[in-house]
Formats: C-alpha cells, sequence, structure tokens
C-alpha cells in the first residue's frame, strides 16, 4: 500500500512549530515532547513498514556511522583531558534517569525514523536536494526560534552560530546523508551514541564555546566525507539511488563542492575562533569617536589578551564597564591595597574616566588598528538589528513568518521538483 | 581508497584517544571544576538590575553593579559588585533578577562568590535549612574581616534549592514563575582601609530538577 509522506512531513513540521510555541513546565516539559516524537515515530514506522525499514538499512555503514560516533566522543574526552571536566546538570536518580531516557529514546527514534522515511521518499529522484531539505527541516525543530530573535550583537551571534546551530547543521547533515544511504538504523547508529554520552555520563568535558563548535563542526564534517568514500555503487543501489555509470560533470561538482564544503566549514569556525578571542586576539570594532584621532569610528581594533600586571601608562587597553567593553588609554597607575588600578581617557575626552579600572577588568590591550574595515560590519549590523527589532517586538508576526518561510521552501521545493515531469531529467542523477 | 580513508580514520582516532590517555597518566590528576554548561538548563542573570548604597546626606562611597559574561540566548552568566572608597557601615544593596531560559525545570545547588584583588572568602553562613546565605571576607593580607555579603530570594531564604521553572508557567498561579528576584547586601567592617575598592564577583551553579 503507497502511503503519501505529506502526511509524516506536515507532523514533523507542526511539531516543530508546536515545540517552539508551546513551552510548557513541570513534568509536562518532557512528557509533551515524548508523547509527540512517540507519535511521529509511530507514524513513521506505519508509513515506513517494518520490511522495507529492514531492506533499507546497510549494516556496514551503520557500523561505520557507530565509529564516527565513538570517535566524536573521544575526542570530546580527550578535550576534556586537556580542558576540563564538569558535573553535568541532569538529574541522576532513578526517576530523572527514567524521565531523561523516555525523552531522549523517544525524541530520537521520532526524529530519525521520520528522517530516514522522508529522505527515503523524496530522495530517490534529487537526493541533494533532499538532503539539503531535511537537515534544514531537522535543525530548526531542534534549533530554539528565540535564540535567533535575541541576537543582538556579534559576540552573541558568533556563540549562537558556533555551539547552538552550525554544530546543528553538520550534525543533522551527516545524520540525513546516513537516513538516505542506510535507513534510520544507521542515523541511529549516529545519533544515539553521543546523545547517551551527552544525557547519561554524570562527568562531561566543560568545553569553551570554541572548542565546543570546533568539535562539533569538524567531527560530523570528517564523518560525511569518510562515508562518502566508503559509499559504494552497491550501496547508492541498495539505497534505492541510481546513478550512472561513469562520472557525469555533475557528478564531479559534487565531489567538488564537498572539498568546498569542507573549506568553507574550517574557514567559518577559524572566523568565529579569531572574532571571538580563542587564538588569544580580540578584533573589536570601534563604534565611538572618544579616541581620535588613534582611532576612528569604523576602525577595527586588535586587542591581545594582556597580564594586567604588564600594563604601562599609555597603552590603550580593552576594559569591561558596566557590561559593556571599553577602549581607552591608560594615563596613570595606581596602587591601593596592593592591586594595580588604571586611570583611563579616551584620547578625544577633555577629562579622564571617573572610575579606575580593577585588573579583573582587563581584556587586554590595542596592538593594531585596521581603519574602516568595520564598517561593513557597522551596516550590516544596522539592518539586521532593525529587522531583529522588528521580529523581536512582533513575536506572533515573526513565529508566523519563519513558520510560513519553513513550510512554504519545504512543501513548495519538495512538490514542484517531485511534479517536474522526467523528460526534463534524461536521468536520475546523484 | 576507500581503505585507505577507513584506515587513516582510525589511526587519527587511535592517536587522538591514546594522546588523551597520555595526557591524563603525565598530568595525574584529572580535575572536575564545577558543574558544566547544558543546552536545555540554563541559568542566567537579565535586567532589572538596581543597585543603592545607604548614603543618604554624602557621597563619598561609590558603588558600580553590572551583570559580565554575556551569554546566548539571553542574559549574563555572573554579577560583580564593585566598590570604591568604601569606609566602615558603608552598605550597598543590589536587587537582580534570575531567569530560567532553558526549558527544563531546575534549581540553584550553589552560590560561588569570587573575590576581587586583596579579598578571600573567610566564611560562609548558612540559614535555617542549612542553606548558604552570608559570606565574610577577608583581607588577604592582614586576614581580617572586611565586608559581609548577604544574599536572599524575596521570601528571605537561600537561592539554593528554591525552585525555578520554565516560563509558561508564569500563566499557573499555583507555580513558582520563571523569573527570580533576589537581594544581595553588602556591609562593610570596620577593618576597611580608606580609598580602597574592594569587589566580588556572584555566580550559580544549578541542576535538572524531575518534578
Amino acid at each position: 500500500m503507497s502511503r503519501n509522506p505529506s502526511i509524516i512531513l506536515i507532523l514533523v513540521l507542526a511539531l516543530g512549530v508546536a515545540l517552539n510555541i508551546f513551552r510548557p513546565g513541570g513534568l509536562l516539559a518532557y512528557a509533551f515532547p515524548s508523547i509527540c516524537w512517540s507519535i511521529i515515530a509511530s507514524a513513521a514506522v506505519w508509513a515506513y513498514g517494518f520490511s522495507n525499514m529492514r531492506s533499507h538499512s546497510n549494516k556496514r555503514l551503520a557500523l561505520m556511522a557507530t565509529l564516527i560516533a565513538v570517535f566524536q566522543i573521544f575526542i570530546l574526552i580527550d578535550a576534556g583531558l586537556l580542558v576540563g571536566f564538569g558535573k553535568s546538570p541532569l538529574s541522576f536518580t532513578p526517576t530523572g534517569l527514567t524521565v531523561n531516557l523516555i525523552l531522549v529514546s523517544s525524541t530520537l527514534l521520532g526524529t530519525e525514523l521520520s528522517r530516514a522515511y522522508l529522505t527515503k521518499k523524496y530522495g530517490k529522484k534529487r537526493p541533494v536536494l533532499t538532503l539539503g531539505l531535511v537537515t534544514l527541516l531537522y535543525t530548526f525543530i531542534t534549533t530554539s526560534i528565540a535564540g535567533f530573535l535575541n541576537l543582538t550583537d556579534p559576540l552573541t551571534t558568533s556563540q549562537f552560530l558556533g555551539t547552538g546551530f552550525l554544530p546543528i547543521v553538520t550534525e543533522n547533515l551527516l545524520a540525513s546523508y546516513l537516513a538516505l544511504l542506510a535507513g534510520p538504523l544507521a542515523s541511529l547508529a549516529y545519533r544515539a551514541p553521543i546523545q547517551a554520552f551527552k544525557w547519561f555520563c554524570p562527568i562531561l568535558p566543560s568545553l569553551p564555546w570554541g572548542y565546543e563548535s570546533i568539535i562539533g563542526v569538524m567531527i560530523p564534517t570528517i564523518g560525511f566525507i569518510t562515508i562518502s568514500m566508503a559509499t559504494t555503487q552497491r550501496d547508492l543501489r541498495k539505497a534505492g539511488i541510481l546513478i550512472e555509470k561513469r562520472p557525469s560533470p555533475r557528478l564531479r561538482k559534487s565531489q567538488k563542492s564537498i572539498k568546498g564544503w569542507l573549506v568553507i566549514s574550517v574557514f567559518m569556525v577559524l572566523t568565529v575562533w579569531t572574532s571571538t578571542g580563542l587564538l588569544g586576539f580580540y578584533p573589536t570594532i570601534v563604534a565611538s569617536g572618544s579616541m581620535r584621532p588613534t582611532m576612528d569610528v569604523g576602525d577595527i581594533a586588535i586587542v591581545l589578551s594582556a597580564d594586567p600586571s604588564k600594563i604601562q601608562v599609555g597603552d590603550v587597553i580593552q576594559y569591561w564597564h558596566e557590561g559593556e567593553m571599553t577602549l581607552h588609554r591608560v594615563i596613570a597607575i595606581i596602587s591601593q591595597g596592593g592591586a594595580r588600578l588604571f586611570q583611563t581617557k579616551g584620547d578625544d575626552n577633555p577629562a579622564p574616566d571617573p572610575e579606575l579600572v580593577l585588573p579583573a577588568q582587563i581584556r587586554g590591550k590595542l596592538i593594531l588598528t585596521i581603519p574602516k574595515l568595520g564598517w561593513i560590519q557597522i551596516y550590516l549590523k544596522t539592518a539586521i538589528a532593525t529587522i531583529w527589532t522588528f521580529l523581536s517586538t512582533n513575536t506572533t508576526t515573526a513565529y508566523a513568518l519563519l513558520t510560513a518561510i519553513i513550510l512554504t521552501t519545504s512543501i513548495y521545493a519538495i512538490h514542484a521538483y517531485k511534479k517536474r515531469p522526467y523528460r526534463h531529467w534524461p536521468r536520475r542523477r546523484w | 581508497m576507500k581503505e585507505k580513508a577507513l584506515a587513516l580514520l582510525a589511526c587519527v582516532f587511535i592517536a587522538l584517544s591514546a594522546s588523551g590517555f597520555i595526557y591524563a597518566q603525565w598530568n595525574d590528576l584529572i580535575t572536575i571544576s564545577n558543574t558544566m554548561e547544558f543546552g536545555h538548563l540554563t541559568l542566567r542573570f537579565v535586567e532589572p538590575l538596581k543597585c543603592w548604597d545607604n548614603e543618604t546626606t554624602k557621597d563619598v562611597g561609590k558603588l558600580n553593579c553590572y551583570y559580565t559574561d554575556p551569554d546566548t540566548p539571553e542574559g549574563y552568566k555572573a554579577l560583580t559588585v564593585a566598590m570604591d572608597n568604601a569606609y566602615p557601615h558603608y552598605e550597598a544593596h543590589c536587587n537582580f533578577t534570575l531567569k530560567n531560559v532553558g526549558d527544563m525545570t531546575e534549581h540553584i545547588t550553589d552560590v560561588i562568590i569570587t573575590p576581587g584583588t586583596g579579598l578571600e572568602v573567610g566564611e560562609t553562613y548558612l540559614d535555617a535549612n542549612g542553606k548558604p546565605i552570608g559570606w565574610r571576607l577577608d583581607d588577604t593580607v592582614a586576614h581580617q574581616q572586611v565586608l559581609y555579603i548577604y544574599l536572599h530570594n524575596n521570601t528571605g531564604m537561600s537561592l539554593v534549592c528554591n525552585m525555578l521553572w520554565s516560563e509558561d508557567d508564569l500563566t499557573t498561579p499555583e507555580i513558582e514563575p520563571v523569573t527570580m528576584e533576589a537581594e544581595l547586601i553588602v556591609q562593610i567592617t570596620e577593618n576597611a582601609q580608606e580609598c580602597n575598592i574592594y569587589s566580588f564577583t556572584v555566580e550559580m551553579n544549578y541542576e535538572q530538577v524531575i518534578p
């Protein structure tokens, strides 16, 4: 019996919207997503069929997926050994373990069974497009829309992208790829060990968000490339994806795009690392004219981490002041109770700053100024801030808009390609 | 080619795993410093933050309270209080707000007071339930008590192990709301030195609670 895959797609989209809008407290915070994901898992099994699920599974790729997951866990532990460990904040009482086990297992089953079903149904004809859309779909379901709406400055945006978004995108990309090639068993084999580690290990690596970001992005990327290289034509045929015998120009292009994607991901992670000081220096865009003529609005100031005991009069330092970073010149150093306190002043200000700067407030000192380059970000930030302000103050509009965008693009793109006449596709392509 | 890729993956896997264990053996000590961050469980300092002191007729001491360590999706991880030129009997008040910005129930398990330069924690005071409610900070050189910190929620009890619930419970009157207001009082003692700056930072550890 042929079942309409749109039912599962609509169920998953509805759940994504419901999880973002309805956030109950107490025990319902666990029961509501568990019940929703269980319904989706059951619907996916009903639509998929046990026999189809078994025939679609590929044990060799599932084993590789488990290895990638174990690899990722070992890397996390290794990073923890270097950086430090922390106590997991999750509950480890029998009740807590049971509730978390139900939540995690139902979420995993619902996610991976529906993901495998959707990729199987839509992926035969346009696998690359399906992979992209399914990745986006599950990324937006597991990412808080409120998180996007609260992005107000570059640091929070970088942190959100680094810890909350990009790792989820890459994890979903690999899971979708595995689901497409080897069914729900393989995507579960990848995601279940990682989730089990995160939710049920009482001691976890306490990593700075930059480390979390690099591991979360790089390991799934390595996994994606490894799976791509290890996939045989037999695997593709078993997954129902027909390929041409000789590599077509499109295939070569897709191979190049994987390399390009890798380069872009490395570049993005390095950009995030650099912009947030993980490499020891902090690029900062000058937002006021208090340091003219040394620095002007729109210049980029490169600040290097510095030991407060080595800061001298004349140095330009960056420090926390009332929740914001300030760049001013040290005009005097005052010793009080054994501590060195810094009197600062903007070069263009008529008087010194009224408050002394504590050593704990100091982030670093200025080493380089790049003129005018920061205007690009100021303009972009202003434009984005205007949109964000509008969406933040009109939450209902924001939810409606985002839901409409996700729904429209997903359904329209999938259906438009599905309904396209076959004559436009001389051969099915990978 | 595929075999090479697999072999490479295996080699990287073994090398990285081994490096971690070798480091652990060499370092001989793995520290578990604090409670780590977890995506669905997040407690943050949020606005409003209001500070004032007990100076009514003069303006000698300067009080500066601000949130530090901003974090996504909203709020800050720490609250810093700095008093400049504070003198005996100077008293600072700071009303701050905590918010459960995750989607799971949580409670505060510990309050971490990090003294600024020249100060150290001398003693911790507990409330009737044995939960921390006050701290004495001493001078690191003279080892004399310099200031007292009192921290409590709007019921006057310790912040530790008081329930915070997720946002939508604001609509359910019988359950405590998502945000919790708390007050911090700092009293300067006779041992405080003139023209000095005393500062400290407040952070919270928290964990999941299954209702």
